[in-house]
């Protein structure tokens, strides 16, 4: 007998991991699959996905994007616009391994591009900018096609179903990268679909998200006055979005950034600068229960809320840094860590690659937002 | 003794198999992240786990003694009504959540939320010892039984922020310093020492000997017990007045 809602109890809670190798060495993507699957339970098979850092090296420079398409028709607009803004240096289908365990899954391509100098030149921004209004504009404006990710010598890989099933859908055995982070998904108040599988990506951004954000709404507003459109369904998106606009737009450090999303209670703000921000930014605050990991191609941050309504777990062994929502997803492959703790709420652990010092370098040529 | 190697099974399998043990004393070796094991346990059987069991061990068990050795993840003596559990590591979040009996002995850190709701009633007290120290929200709403945080080699705060928040009832004891601005504003605070530590001296005591470390560096430094100034703290919150 099939049992409805209500009359079943789903004991999931999504669960995020990441795997750091600040010395920069590649390794496969069995490891980081290991870690997601012993939280099995976390999912309930509507939603896995998977970042990967590194993975192109031969093409470091060009913008990678992996797009998914519910027709061949979307692929057809799609690509003429890719083909009008972007030198496309390679293009091709994603390499996929089709299982009976994942159905239903998208058209799915990789464009290795890069915008073209004249129409930087006409639109008077930058690269990275370009890609940004390149990525809101297919989501938004192009029926049936959705960007997974858009960042240099990294891709996002999700989908539906466990995420230790997309990870083989997708043969994340076959690609090498110094940083891995992963979700199981379990959805609460939207839909499991392709897009609206975790990672949420932006240019180089990836977040991995495990939680609810009550304060979707406020935030989505705020962020569409500087030209970011949600169009993929899920309150996670938000954040990825939020963090390229403090820090990649508006400059903001990594400390103040969390002080935005995850500021501390009005009791506990201490200085006149946390002040200003929580004043400033206040529709940017993530309210509600989370824990969240946050990669660039530099590094990763792992945060909660503020209160930690979200397990979270960290751990170091040499030059590796490990997060996850579940010990044992660390233990299973890093059995004897140097040091393990957990993260308390609104207090950042932060891995960076060696030699670098901030999760993104400062844009080269800094624009304001103007309406898009 | 039955002897288990989780690594050989799902976590289905593995939860089917040990509620069919007749054993009484059971070994499990190589756990790594398997909730519910000893979950709803009533029966006074003997488990050693070794590795790190998952989410709600000894979740609303009554009568199970446990002991891990290694860590244990979050929810661990979840609504527990009776029993005994050693960890000879650390524990993640909610440890002792809704705990209404039996004992929880964590030799190093735990997480947020230890102790909360927790709740006695006449023979059931539940008692936490803590050797490290504790997240935010520990004994938080908490009704009745006791709590001891010790913070032995812990670089941490001994207790996080709001300790004690909306508690109304049961017992906190710290040891040495910690800071009072973490603790709740209602809460009463008096050192203690001597014959006034008599109510916890045997959980001390058995504290230093599952993990071995001397009862006399424990008892080198003050202690200090929470608990609530008056029986109905919040009576006149939104009223304005108790009736």
């Amino acid at each position: 007998m099939r049992l409805r809602e209500g009359e079943v109890r789903i004991p999931s809670g999504c669960a995020i991991a990441g795997i750091l190798n600040r010395s920069g060495q590649r390794f496969n993507g069995t490891t980081i699959i290991s870690c997601i699957a012993n939280m099995h339970q976390r999912s309930n098979g509507l939603g896995g996905g998977f970042a990967a850092y590194g993975i192109y090296p031969e093409y470091a420079e060009q913008y990678v994007l992996h797009v998914y398409y519910d027709h061949e028709k979307a692929r057809e607009e799609c690509e003429y616009y890719l083909n009008h803004n972007f030198n496309i240096a390679l293009q091709g289908p994603v390499p996929l391994r089709r299982q009976a365990k994942i159905s239903n899954a998208p058209i799915i391509w990789r464009y290795f591009a890069l915008p073209k100098e004249g129409r930087l030149f006409q639109e008077e921004i930058g690269t990275e900018e370009f890609v940004f209004r390149s990525v809101m504009h297919i989501n938004s404006s192009i029926s049936g096609a959705y960007v997974a990710s858009s960042g240099q010598n990294m891709a996002a890989f999700k989908g539906v179903g466990y995420p230790e099933d997309i990870g083989e859908f997708f043969r994340l055995d076959d690609y090498s990268a110094y940083m891995w982070t992963a979700h199981g998904r379990f959805p609460t108040n939207t839909p499991g679909w392709w897009g609206g599988a975790h990672p949420f990506t932006l240019l180089n951004w990836s977040v991995v998200h495990n939680g609810e954000i009550s304060s979707y709404s406020t935030n989505r507003r705020f962020l569409e006055m500087y030209g970011y459109t949600c169009s993929l369904q899920t309150d996670t998106e938000v954040i990825t979005y939020a963090v390229d606009m403090l820090m990649r737009r508006h400059g903001l450090s990594m400390e103040d950034t969390v002080n935005v999303i995850s500021a501390p209670l009005w009791e506990d703000i201490e200085d006149e600068k946390q002040n200003r921000l929580r004043r400033v930014y206040s529709s940017l605050l993530l309210n509600g229960p989370f824990s969240i990991i946050v990669a660039t191609g530099n590094g990763m941050m792992a945060i909660n809320d503020r209160i930690k309504l979200r397990p979270l777990v960290a751990a170091e062994k040499g030059d590796c840094l490990y997060v996850s929502s579940e010990e044992g997803a660390i233990k299973v492959v890093e059995p004897s860590p140097d040091r393990i703790w957990s993260p308390g709420g609104g207090e950042p652990v932060v891995g960076l690659l060696y030699g670098k010092e901030k999760l993104i370098e400062p844009e080269p040529k800094i624009i304001c937002a103007q309406s898009a | 003794m039955a002897v288990i190697d989780a690594g050989q099974y799902s976590q289905e399998e593995l939860i089917k198999i040990l509620n069919n043990v007749t054993d009484n004393d059971i070994e499990i070796n190589g756990l790594c992240g398997q909730r519910y094991v000893a979950c709803g346990w009533t029966k006074p059987k003997r488990l050693i786990l070794k590795g790190l069991p998952g989410n709600n061990l000894a979740a609303f068990a009554d009568g199970p003694e446990i002991i891990v050795h290694g860590n244990v993840q979050e929810g661990v003596a979840n609504t527990m009504s009776s029993g005994h559990i050693q960890v000879h590591g650390r524990v993640g979040d909610i440890a002792g959540y809704g705990m209404r009996g039996g004992e929880l002995f964590i030799k190093e850190d735990a997480g947020y939320r230890l102790g909360i709701h927790m709740k006695a009633y006449q023979e059931n007290k539940p008692i936490i010892i803590v050797g490290g120290s504790v997240g935010a929200f520990a004994g938080e709403y908490m009704a009745g039984g006791t709590m001891i945080v010790l913070g032995l080699n812990t670089s941490q705060p001994l207790v996080g922020p709001y300790c004690g928040t909306g508690m109304y009832g049961g017992e906190i004891y710290l040891r040495g310093d910690y800071p009072v601005k973490n603790i709740a504003t209602n809460i009463e605070k008096v050192v203690v020492s001597g014959n006034e530590l008599d109510n916890i001296i045997d959980y001390l005591h058995r504290y230093s000997i599952y993990f071995n470390y001397p009862l006399g560096k424990i008892l080198d430094e003050p202690f200090t017990r929470l608990c609530v100034q008056n029986v109905r703290p919040f009576a006149g919150l939104y009223a304005g007045f108790v009736s």
